[in-house]
């Protein structure tokens, strides 16, 4: 791997090629789950590759590279969120619900996809930071470790994040905490 | 501080997640090869913004050299001067300052009969001239904030442009000007919020303002999609229709144009003039 990495530091195509596909799917997968849009999966998986193999340079082999290509994935992603996210939010809900109008769907399916999307609507609302954070933990189901490294955040931050972004979604969802103490801070 | 390794989320958010984490996976159809033409293409793009910025940087530094090379001939006396306002030759001398970070009072006072000696404030950006008068300026980074109690005192541009400033108004600094209002938005947020409190007829009103009198707004795009799927949903057809071509007919190629088309197969032919059918 190491090895790989230095030849794709050098512009190897092959090299790049290498690294591209052992890590496409897994970061794709992530940027769906940080987005709640597989619209806009593609873009983002380009971008955050074209920056990765122009910043190589940058990347010291402190953390893994899933790590530091989830780290560029959550720039991509937080500049998705930021720019047009409204309008591509709701011409894809309204496209997607439009195009359900006359279609019968399993009533399972129906709210799994009603819950995603007011998930997203949601999160969507949030301050990124703890949206990320969220999303690390609750979504990606990281441990704290990984999420701080993920993050690049001390665990107490990713912790006290991530009770904070559950506070806001259960207000923005209209929903009462089930927890029995709702103030959020590190445990 | 003991770590937890288990996600243990808000009970009340759990389907919610349970939604997000088992979402369908669509995969990428980015390849190697598009990411590579990609990379080349930032490369060739930031090599021609140096080059683009080498350039600039030595014309600016010609123009120094050239400038510093003349700048005794334009002087009367021999000694350098920059070109300013213009003044006649028996003009008093011109004063200039330089104000850093922080709060400042200034005045300019000017005896009866004598004439006016401007004072030129150098502040980031631009210059004030205040000819006469009281001023208080705040100076904070590359903004600055002047109010003119009393006196006669204008804003002067690099290119020489001078802004008057009004006595007693606050006049800030045009690098950080007020955001003009935004009707679009304003009408897009008002179509959501109607939409979110059941008032489908007064949205439907909303949307097709929105849409007719900015067409062009970002905003405008998302809104004939709700509006197609509103009418269809009170059957409304002919309307619906009309909103969905309206829609190909500006954005032809988006990304949800299949599925528009796939909606229109569904409705009832109409003929449109714009949102209305004819």
């Amino acid at each position: 791997m190491r090895e790989l990495i230095d030849r794709a530091r050098r512009h190897d195509p092959a090299a790049q090629r290498a690294l591209f596909e052992m890590h496409k799917d897994r970061l794709a997968a992530q940027i769906q789950r940080m987005t709640g849009s597989p619209a806009a999966v593609d873009d983002l998986v380009q971008e955050v590759f074209i920056a990765a193999f122009r910043n190589l340079e940058g990347f010291r082999g402190e953390s893994s590279l899933p790590t530091w290509l989830y780290r560029i994935g959550l720039n991509q992603s937080r500049k998705w969120w930021d720019s047009d996210r409204r309008r591509r939010r709701r011409e894809q809900l309204a496209g997607e619900r439009s195009n359900n109008h006359a279609t019968a769907t399993p009533h399972e399916d129906l709210e799994l996809r009603e819950h995603h999307e007011q998930l997203y609507d949601a999160l969507g609302s949030l301050p990124a930071k703890l949206r990320e954070a969220f999303v690390a933990r609750a979504i990606e189901g990281m441990s704290l470790q990984e999420a701080s490294e993920a993050l690049s955040l001390p665990i107490s931050t990713v912790s006290y994040r991530t009770r904070r972004a559950e506070e806001l979604l259960c207000a923005a969802l209209g929903v009462e905490s089930g927890r029995s103490n709702g103030k959020a801070g590190d445990r | 501080m003991s770590e937890r390794d288990d996600v243990q989320v808000d009970p009340a958010l759990a389907r919610f997640v349970e939604a997000a984490r088992t979402q369908a996976i669509a995969g990428t159809c980015v390849t190697a090869e598009s990411v590579q033409a990609g990379l080349e293409h930032s490369r060739r793009r930031s090599h021609s913004q140096r080059t683009m910025w080498l350039s600039a940087a030595i014309a600016i530094a010609a123009s120094v050299v050239v400038v510093a090379l003349l700048s005794p001939l334009w002087s009367q006396d021999g000694e350098g001067e920059r070109p300013g306002p213009e003044r006649g030759t028996d003009a008093p001398e011109r004063q200039r300052v330089s104000l850093g970070e922080g709060s400042h009072q200034v005045e300019v006072t000017r005896e009866p009969g004598e004439p006016a000696v401007p004072l030129y404030i150098e502040l980031p950006g631009r210059t004030l001239e205040l000819v006469e008068g009281r001023a208080s300026i705040e100076v904070s980074g590359d903004e600055v904030a002047v109010r003119l109690h009393t006196g006669v005192a204008a804003w002067i541009a690099v290119d020489g442009r001078r802004t008057q400033i009004e006595v007693e108004q606050v006049s800030l600094d045009e690098l950080a000007p007020e955001p003009a209002p935004d009707p679009a938005a304003e009408l897009a947020r008002e179509a959501d919020r109607l939409l979110a409190a059941g008032e489908r007829e007064q949205a439907i009103e909303t949307l097709h303002r929105l849409v007719e009198q900015h067409p062009h707004a970002s905003q405008s795009r998302a809104a004939i999609l709700d509006l197609a799927r509103l009418l269809a949903t009170l059957e409304r057809e002919r309307e619906a229709r009309c909103a969905y071509e309206l829609y190909l007919e500006r954005w032809p190629d988006s990304s949800v144009s299949a599925e528009v088309r796939a909606q229109l197969a569904r409705l009832r032919p109409a003929k449109c003039s714009g949102l209305a059918p004819r």
